[in-house]
């Protein structure tokens, strides 16, 4: 007999996804883009989506259906991230940080100029202090209200806004040369 | 109302209840310093708004997908431990590139990397040379027999291989809870890397992982610069209590048949 190619087991199995699975495969974008955020990689980002996909996969009894999805798979990433980071102190192992902007940023932005920009904003978010930046990543990129951004970081409101007002002034002053006070 | 910086940005972002719209609303009116402001908040929402756009648009890769039909282990419902870090993902990810193997087989190595509480995986034939397994399930737990048993009890730690041994032992040490532990390379056929712990019964394989012979030299042993894999290096520092042990220490142990 012959063998079903595996272009069509593969949309076999897709069918076969159940609610829960198909909502991961519809966040599978946010996840890669806070992801991408995090590790500044795009190779270990997608390690870090796989991480977070099986822990999810492995705590959905922990689910509560009608709460939200993406808020639940964030902090699970965040958490991932966290130990993945500490593994890293622990093992001192030397990675590869650099972050490739180009690679990164988007290319199907039309114009030089924008790309240029998304680029120049990737590279100074990349240089922000982790908390702020994952503040900035939640609410700016992601839309997250702060009362979200401040359940998936597991904060108080008041410590996720103050990571907000220094993420944003130091993106500003490298984005636009400009000093800032905060009065 | 003191116009802080905090307050223009909660406005720009939408987070301002209605008095405090109406105060940054009534302050812009009067300063063209604050619409500034508002004007550079604004400016950053939009140049942040396309950043990492190329997560959003590019297809997801199908490794994301086989982790979403849960393809890269043992199901939710029987995985006894989650996996341990991001090396055990690139673990995975890694080997398979390497000669390819039935898929059978690739699902157990990569349950042996994910559990270090080793629970129920069909295991048959798991590491085999030739055709007798060096490791087997019994009850649920991962045990070293045949020549990885032999090796395990008899061989001296970092000693060089002679063309008919196909198991390498890097290192020997106590752990916290006083048990004497292992590590070892399987040198042959896929090749595999792992630690094992003297058990009253038998050694127990803690962790796993594939670990691809590319080593190998035409004699048939592994040349040097063979790294034990992440996973493995990551057990063992939970483990180990001490330093390893000394030839002295380790000829004791074995003296002792590996026991307390």
């Amino acid at each position: 007999m012959k063998r079903l190619s595996p272009f069509v087991s593969s949309l076999d199995r897709e069918s076969a996804l159940d609610r829960f699975q198909r909502e991961i495969v519809d966040l599978l974008p946010r996840l890669r883009r806070l992801a991408r955020i995090l590790a500044r990689d795009v190779e270990d980002a997608d390690d870090l989506v796989q991480l977070c996909v099986e822990r999810a996969l492995g705590r959905r009894d922990q689910w509560q259906a009608g709460t939200r999805l993406d808020s639940w798979m964030f902090r699970i990433m965040k958490n991932a991230w966290i130990d993945e980071t500490r593994a890293r102190a622990r093992t001192a192992r030397v990675t590869e940080q650099g972050l490739e902007a180009d690679h990164v940023a988007d290319r199907r932005i039309p114009t030089m100029e924008l790309r240029l920009e998304a680029n120049a904003a990737e590279r100074a978010l990349a240089e922000l202090p982790e908390d702020q930046r994952v503040a900035v990543a939640l609410v700016l990129i992601d839309g997250l209200s702060y009362r979200e951004a401040a359940d998936v970081l597991e904060v108080p409101m008041g410590t996720l806004t103050s990571r907000l007002v220094r993420g944003r002034m130091a993106l500003q002053a490298r984005l636009e040369g400009a000093e800032i006070q905060v009065r | 109302m003191k116009i802080t910086e905090d307050l223009l940005m909660a406005y720009v972002d939408g987070e301002a209840d209605a008095e405090t719209r109406a105060a940054v609303e009534a302050a812009m009116a009067a300063d063209g310093a604050i619409r500034e402001r508002v004007e550079a908040h604004r400016r950053l929402r939009g140049t942040l708004s396309g950043a990492f756009g190329s997560a959003m648009s590019e297809p997801a890769p199908e490794r994301l997908l086989a982790a979403v039909r849960g393809e890269h282990g043992p199901s939710p419902s029987s995985r006894p431990a989650e996996i341990v870090d991001l090396a055990a993902v690139r673990a995975r990810k890694a080997a398979p590139k390497a000669p390819p193997r039935p898929r059978r087989a690739w699902i157990q190595w990569s349950a042996l990397v994910a559990c270090l509480a080793i629970g129920v995986i069909a295991a048959r034939g798991l590491g085999s040379i030739g055709t007798s397994p060096m490791i087997a399930d019994r009850h649920g737990t991962l045990v070293a027999q045949g020549g990885l048993s032999q090796a395990l009890d008899q061989q001296v730690a970092g000693s060089a291989l002679s063309p008919d041994q196909a198991v390498r032992i890097g290192v020997s040490f106590r752990t916290t809870e006083k048990l004497y532990c292992r590590t070892f390379q399987v040198v042959r056929g896929d090749g595999l890397a792992g630690l094992a712990c003297r058990a009253p019964t038998g050694w127990q394989v803690r962790v796993a992982a594939a670990s691809p012979a590319h080593g190998v030299g035409a004699a048939g042993y592994r040349t040097a610069g063979s790294a034990t894999p992440p996973a493995v290096s990551a057990t063992v520092d939970a483990m180990i209590d001490g330093a390893p042990l000394d030839a002295q220490g380790e000829a004791a142990a074995k003296a002792r048949g590996w026991r307390e």
